[in-house]
């Protein structure tokens, strides 16, 4: 088997190349390697029909213990041999129809040789994921071909909906089968079909069947899946010929059969499907009857056909089941050469509407031959195969278990109406007075060859039935009831009944045919169905389910801000309402003896907060802010973080005044909002703050030091050299930290000046950022920024240093060098851009530095950032070491970045003024 | 003190929050820095809160006289306040030159 | 050797640092070259951890807590090999972009940053220096995409902004908390201090902070509405990095985080963002099929594939953690395919308007064939990574019967199948647009090349998933036990 699929892929992949060296001609060449592959099926005939079977496993799946494994059963065998006949007959017949297009010849070559790979995988598979593998490739590959000639927007709407039903189908399969392989403990097939009884007694069974039931529904067209089907005939003759009327379609039918030893002989397989098969059975060839459109017409008798078999397989009985089996082969037979042959004639013709054809016998008489071989098997008479095959169907259903009468009626129905749509493809092209169309040349041998072979067989089969069809069905069936068959085709009940149903069934098609256009009138609400039918309901779900996207999109994404932070808030205020309602024994309520410092900073930094809100002007609620910030800083100074508060207070001032900067022209407008909304609004703010409060009640620890901050505080002499233990845990023993902080300060670098880039660059010419700016004239200032500015530098380096011991460090450093920096340039000026391309380089500096510094440990052959020193020490600074080295590419990153950003900002409001 | 703490956070938290619920984009930055100068109140509150000495060694001495307050945390709330403070920069310059002043312009950048 | 387990970080730290002390004429290289070296590394160490198993690294020469320390699982191993990858791939198409305008001169310094962060993010045990990390790629990414001029852009990035700050303050707050309950910032011994505790509420509600502003950062439903509004804004190389990454770190976190830490919060964490997988699968699918632009489509399709994920964090099975691991993988490389294929229709064709383009398939064959692949594997069509990724989802739900989301991610699966169809039938089929610009062979070659690459790796992925299937299975029972993780970091401490 892998030989054989190889043979087939390796076919795809030339198929490209050979057609663009032969043109057309190679269309019969790649028909060459479908018959190599019949070969070996043939010669592997002998060995399944004696019912030596062979597994053969190709590869191990990574998950479930799933394989890729093959065997080629009788079933598998009967189908393989279809698709390969066909494909080959098909392949010869494209070189014909496609002959002025080797583009589209060489994409269908290629296609069908993947399409008949997968098929045949699915149809050889032993494992259930093997079988899905090959089951989605050839709904993938159906839709490729479809859409082959993809300019046509018809093509592509219908490749659509093929894909879409299939593709639900699908997914619905590997859900069936997962849950099949969890009852049956395995995905090996040839397991699986002894374990029918577990499978069948478990409670999931039905779903099983529900899923696996509705998979094969979509593929082969069942009502009320069947809409996708017509659409495919959107697609060119070939294809339609190959997938849509002998295998692709065929794909549900031989899952149902494939597993009904598992699924079958329960009452509600039945029911399913005996139902699904007959609706569809009268739809099918109600709406063929209706059709103008030959090609549509051949496509709703495969309906019909399609129909007939869900239903034998739903009847469930050996004579059922062997019908099914024949009919399947009589089927593709004569439907395949049928699809050809219309095409064939709107190639000659430039039209496949029945009511414009006619006369053609004269024209085209081999195609007649071909054409009336095929019609004769659709309808059933002697001896095409098809004969056989239409006895058995009546016989299974005057058999059948279950409303025998009804069944065969409705299969009578069914079957008048289908030979009259034999008749109008038959006969009516050839023998009706009219007036033929204009005749174009065409390549006519490789495009009738195919039919006349299918067509032929189809007699020889009838024929010869019983050396040659018979042995495969036999281990057809077998597989399918999983015991040994032989099947005779002789009847078993009532034959003379069973004669004359298709005596009469022929009577009825004639009057059928005759009478057509009067009883399509009785029957003109037919076609209102059609409008109302499942293809609207699958566009008008496809609208639905788009409209509620965009509606659900535009919800969620076109809102304002405030809606992106309403969720988060309100989830964390169920956070909050889950603590209220746990209970108070955790919580650390306050106790009353407060020191009054701290109480009265408590109280500043609420007021503060209060009076952002209440703020009705810009400023107010920026001093409202200020004030908060100032008060947490001196709180953090007076409970013993020295270090935290300076940085807190330096930060707070850069960001007041930065919001000066930038906010302070615009006033706060009221806020316009209705009462609700406010309240809505109080009532978030009072449940998210509760929930930090409750946190904070619930975590805050009770006094004693954490084991962790003690050894902190007791390695940071000894081994960190540093007296200040919080600015040794920032650059040494938690540096890593530091280094992210960084580098988060040259990215808030970039991005200001990429803002304020974009600006400058369109509102100054070159002439002005280059001078010497000069920002306030005063001589005062100069003099005293003369000696202030060294001192603050002065200053800054000391807090450095010293920062390792006493409260300061590299960012105090910076800042207030930084500051120094910016009164130099009030006073004396500075170069614009220079200014700013010189703070770059200063942060990047910095940057490496601190890497440096990281590097040196590693270098020196312990761990990144480990802090490496000299021995001895300097006088007034102490040792000297890396993490100095650190906290200086701290200072330079603070200052680069505080100078670049204002710089910028005072630029553009130069610029502006 | 860190239950009190507890309270003025949560002041501050629902301050942040109504704030940061208006419309106005003026309100929402002060919310936002508001609600950080929270969270890193809240974080602080995690030393105890119960000591004013710090952390800091004298000369001469192997390891800070006892009792003082957690240098961890205080560590934790330095950067956080530092990248705090960077992304704020960034916020406020990136809002102002954004452009548009009140709702209905913001409303009408919006639909694009 | 095991400096190996930092070197992402500083490998990215120092390309960002060289790039900004060299002019514009260096950087192309020190971008590629940069991306070339990152991705080197990424590749060693992933390939030294699946040989010998967890490893890790103190730094600054002290054990953990008291300084920090990184370790690498296969978890961590493999999606530091994902950020590798997926720098290499985007640094073409970020380079092209970059030369034509000329101002953003920083991009290459905030890619590497960006980089930087997220290899932190992954290899970090130190919740605060999660938080470090988290910030450092938030930033990193907000500046990248506001970088361009434009206001629609800057609202965009506003609306990005505000709701990821607030999710960093969150988390912040978390980890403030969690010090404040177990005295210890380093994950493992947090954990084991948690479970010392006992179950309280406190912990829960700590626990559930965690959960939401990871949930935030990973976009998840109900807080999901920034993503899209605000990958839009970014050209498509960006788009690429950010959706393969970004979100995908907010999961990462979740997972580390209650695995290591919070297992026990799984009893009502689980269930709750079953609920949450679900709802986010379905909106975001939806809000994809509305689309009408291969970009925004794309976006909304990140949303909806993070869902996926979530059932295999929520479900916490052997399998499901496998299949966490497995999809983040193959989910990544197949939407940055798609979404760099989209940058380069945009390159091409001017646009990404669906109706405005068609007939690709006939006037850029190679990218259409490339296109089709990425866009199969993420529908998860097999033989390609997206169908065992998707097998292993439902396969999850299936053994912990989790019968609703099994059909939701079935139902889901068939929508996504659908607006891969849509592109397909209305850009790459029907008649040509006639839009197509003319282009060097040169540059068209490096347009498709990382296209080709990250294609191709869908399809190995794919045929081969059984040693990927291996490793995701061997990431699943480290996660669930984390002893092999603990004791690394005792075995390497200086």
């Amino acid at each position: 088997m892998t030989i054989i699929l190889a043979i087939l892929l390796a076919s795809a992949v030339l198929a490209a190349p050979v057609i663009h060296r032969l043109k057309a001609f190679g269309a019969t060449i790649l028909a060459i390697p479908m018959m190599v592959v019949v070969g070996f099926l043939l010669n592997e005939m002998p060995d399944v029909l004696a019912g030596k079977i062979e597994r053969e496993v190709f590869a191990n799946l990574p998950l479930l213990s799933a394989e890729i494994a093959f065997r080629l059963d009788g079933l598998g065998l009967l189908f393989s041999l279809l698709v390969c006949v066909i494909g080959a007959l098909v392949l010869i017949y494209a070189g014909g129809y496609f002959s002025d297009k080797p583009s589209v010849l060489a994409r269908f070559s290629s296609f069908a040789y993947l399409f008949a790979a997968a098929m045949i995988g699915l149809v050889v598979a032993d494992d259930l994921l093997t079988l899905f593998i090959s089951w989605e490739l050839t709904s993938v590959c159906s839709f490729l071909l479809i859409g082959l000639k993809h300019d046509d927007s018809n093509a592509r709407s219908g490749a659509m909906r093929a894909l879409l039903v299939t593709g639900a189908g699908g997914v619905a399969l590997l859900v069936g089968l997962l849950l099949l392989a969890d009852i049956a403990g395995t995905t090996s097939i040839s397991t699986l079909l002894e374990r029918g009884d577990d499978v069948r007694s478990s409670s999931a069974y039905l779903f099983v069947l529900g899923l696996i039931a509705f998979a094969a529904f979509t593929k082969s067209a069942q009502a009320p899946f069947h809409y996708w089907l017509p659409g495919a005939m959107a697609a060119p003759g070939p294809i339609s010929a190959f997938l849509h009327s002998a295998t692709l379609v065929k794909a549900g039918v031989f899952l149902l059969a494939r597993l009904h030893p598992v699924l079958g002989f329960r009452p509600e397989w039945n029911v399913l499907l005996g139902h699904v098969g007959a609706i569809t059975l009268i739809v099918g060839a109600t709406l063929a009857f209706a059709q103008n459109d030959l090609k549509r017409m051949l496509a709703y008798t495969t309906l019909a056909g399609l129909g007939t078999l869900v239903l034998l397989l739903g009847i469930g009985t050996e004579p059922a089941l062997k019908a099914a089996l024949l009919f399947v082969t009589v089927h593709a037979l004569y439907k395949a050469s049928l699809f050809l042959i219309v095409g064939y004639l709107e190639k000659r013709t430039g039209t496949r509407d029945v009511t414009q054809l006619g006369g053609l016998l004269s024209r085209t008489p081999i195609a007649f031959v071909a054409a009336i071989l095929a019609a004769l098997s659709m309808s059933g008479l002697p001896p095409l195969l098809g004969a056989i095959s239409k006895e058995l169907v009546y016989e299974a259903k005057l058999g059948a278990p279950e409303a025998p009468i009804l069944l065969t009626i409705v299969g009578s129905l069914g079957n008048a109406l289908v030979i009259c749509c034999a008749i109008m493809v038959g006969l009516s092209p050839f023998f009706r007075r009219h007036k033929p169309p204009q005749l174009r040349q065409v390549p006519a041998v490789r495009l009738l060859l195919g039919p006349l072979i299918l067509a032929a067989l189809g007699m020889l089969l009838g024929i010869l039935h019983d050396t040659t069809a018979a042995p495969i069905l036999d281990a057809a069936l077998t597989s399918v009831v999983s015991e040994p068959v032989t099947v005779e085709f002789t009847l078993d009940a009532s034959p003379q009944l069973v004669s004359w149903l298709g005596k009469l069934t022929i009577l009825a098609g004639l009057l059928a045919f005759a009478f057509r256009l009067k009883l399509l009138q009785l029957l003109a609400p037919v076609k209102v169905l059609d409008r109302l039918g499942p293809t609207a309901l699958h566009d008008y779900a496809l609208n639905g389910i788009l409209g509620t996207g965009s509606f659900l999109s535009n919800i969620f994404s076109r809102d304002g801000i405030r809606q992106s932070l309403i969720w988060p808030l309100l989830l964390v205020s169920a956070i909050g309402a889950v603590l209220l309602m746990s209970g108070t024994e955790n919580w650390n309520f306050p106790e009353l003896d407060l020191n009054p410092l701290r109480a009265l900073l408590l109280l500043l930094v609420v007021a503060g907060a209060l009076g952002t809100v209440c703020a009705k002007s810009t400023y107010t609620a920026v001093t409202a802010l200020g004030i908060t910030g100032f008060g947490v800083g001196m709180l953090f100074l007076v409970l013993g973080g020295p270090d935290l508060a300076k940085t807190q207070v330096a930060v707070e001032t850069l960001a007041v005044l930065l919001l000066l900067l930038v906010l302070g022209r615009k006033p706060i407008q009221p806020e316009a909002s209705r009462l609700p909304m406010r309240i809505g609004r109080i009532l978030i703010a009072v449940t998210v703050g509760m929930t930090f409060t409750l946190l904070i009640w619930s975590a805050a620890p009770d006094g004693n030091l954490s084991q962790l901050a003690s050894e902190l505080a007791q390695k940071s002499v000894p081994e960190g050299y540093g007296r200040n233990v919080v600015n040794v845990t920032l650059v040494d023993f938690r540096a890593l930290d530091t280094m992210g902080e960084v580098f988060v300060l040259a990215i808030a670098a970039i991005g200001v000046t990429l803002l304020l880039g974009g600006v400058t660059k369109k509102n100054s010419d070159s002439s002005s950022s280059a001078s010497q700016k000069t920002l306030i004239r005063s001589p005062i200032l100069r003099a005293a920024a003369r000696t202030i500015v060294p001192l603050l530098g002065l200053i800054s380096l000391v807090l450095l240093v010293r920062g390792h011991h006493e409260p300061g460090g590299g960012f105090v450093g910076g800042l207030v060098a930084s500051a120094a920096v910016l009164l130099h340039s009030f006073a004396f000026g500075y170069k614009g851009a220079g200014a700013r391309i010189i703070s770059g380089k200063i942060i990047a500096i910095g940057l490496a530095v601190v890497l440096t510094s990281g590097a040196i440990g590693l270098l020196a052959g312990g761990t990144f950032l480990e802090g490496m020193w000299l021995s001895g020490k300097v006088p007034a600074v102490g040792k000297l070491g890396t993490p100095l080295l650190f906290d200086a590419g701290v200072y330079l990153v603070v200052l680069g970045v505080s100078t670049k950003v204002l710089f910028g900002l005072l630029e553009r409001e130069g610029d502006l003024s | 003190m860190s239950d009190w703490l507890g309270i003025g956070v949560g002041v501050l938290a629902a301050c942040a929050t109504y704030l940061l619920l208006c419309k106005n984009p003026s309100r929402r930055a002060v919310g936002i820095i508001l609600f950080g100068i929270a969270i890193n109140l809240l974080v602080f509150a995690m030393t105890g809160a119960e000591h004013s000495r710090a952390p800091l060694v004298a000369p001469g001495q192997e390891v800070p006289r006892a009792p003082f307050t957690d240098p961890l945390p205080q560590a934790l709330v330095l950067t956080a306040i530092v990248i705090g403070f960077a992304l704020q920069a960034f916020a406020l310059v990136l809002i102002t030159l954004t452009g548009p002043v009140d709702d209905a312009e913001q409303e009408a950048g919006e639909e694009q | 050797m095991s400096v190996l387990v930092i070197s992402p970080l500083l490998v990215a730290l120092l390309a960002g640092t060289v790039a900004l002390l060299f002019n514009q004429r260096a950087q192309k290289s020190i971008f590629f070259g940069g991306a070339f070296i990152h991705f080197v590394v990424c590749v060693a160490l992933f390939l030294w951890i699946f040989r010998d198993g967890v490893q890790a690294y103190h730094l600054g020469g002290w054990a953990a807590p008291l300084g920090i320390a990184f370790a690498a699982d296969s978890f961590s191993a493999v999606l530091v090999l994902l950020t590798g990858l997926l720098g290499l791939a985007v640094a073409p198409q970020a380079i092209q972009s970059r030369s034509k305008e000329p101002s953003n001169a920083a991009t290459p310094s905030l890619f590497f940053f960006l980089l930087a962060g997220v290899d932190a993010a992954f290899l970090t045990t130190d919740l605060f220096h999660l938080y470090v990390a988290f910030e450092l790629l938030l930033f990193s990414s907000f500046v990248l995409l506001v970088g361009k001029a434009g206001s629609k852009e800057r609202v965009a990035s506003v609306r990005y902004l505000l709701p990821s700050v607030l999710s960093s303050m969150l988390l912040l707050a978390a980890v403030g908390l969690t010090y404040g309950i177990t005295g210890t910032l380093f994950m493992p011994e947090v954990g084991i201090r948690i479970s010392e505790l006992g179950p309280s509420t406190a912990i829960s509600a700590v626990a559930g902070l965690f959960a939401l502003a990871f949930s935030l950062k990973a976009a998840l439903f109900p807080v999901f509405a920034w993503l899209p509004a605000s990958y839009l804004a970014a050209n498509s190389a960006m788009a690429a990095l950010f959706s393969g990454l970004l979100t995908k770190v907010g999961v990462y976190a979740l997972v580390r985080v209650f695995t290591l830490i919070f297992p026990e919060e799984m009893s009502w964490l689980g269930p709750l963002m079953l609920f949450v997988a679900a709802a986010t699968m379905i909106v975001g699918v939806l809000g994809a099929l509305a689309q009408w632009e291969m970009q925004r489509l794309l976006t909304f399709h990140v949303v909806s594939q993070v869902g996926y994920l979530i059932v295999g964090f929520a479900l916490g099975t052997a399998t499901a953690l496998a299949s966490l691991v497995f999809y983040i993988f193959h989910n990544s490389v197949a939407k940055a395919c798609l979404l760099l294929a989209t940058g380069v229709v945009r390159v091409r064709y001017g646009t990404d308007r669906l109706r405005d383009l068609g007939g690709i398939v006939k006037s850029d064959p190679w990218l259409a064939g490339l296109f089709l692949v990425a866009a199969l594997a993420l529908a998860g069509i097999p033989p390609l990574s997206g169908f065992w990724a998707k097998l292993l989802v439902l396969q999850a739900s299936l053994e912990s019967e989790a019968w609703i989301i099994l059909a939701v991610a079935a139902s889901v699966g068939i929508l996504t199948l659908t607006s891969m169809a849509k592109i397909w039938t209305t850009a790459f089929w029907g008649e040509e647009s006639g839009l197509k610009r003319e282009s060097s062979l040169a540059s068209r070659f490096i347009e498709l090349a990382p296209v080709a690459l990250l294609a191709l790796i869908t399809i190995l992925l794919g045929c081969f998933a059984a040693p990927a299937i291996d490793i995701s299975l061997r990431a699943a029972s480290e996660l669930l036990d984390p002893t092999a993780y603990i004791d690394a970091l005792r075995r390497s401490i200086p």
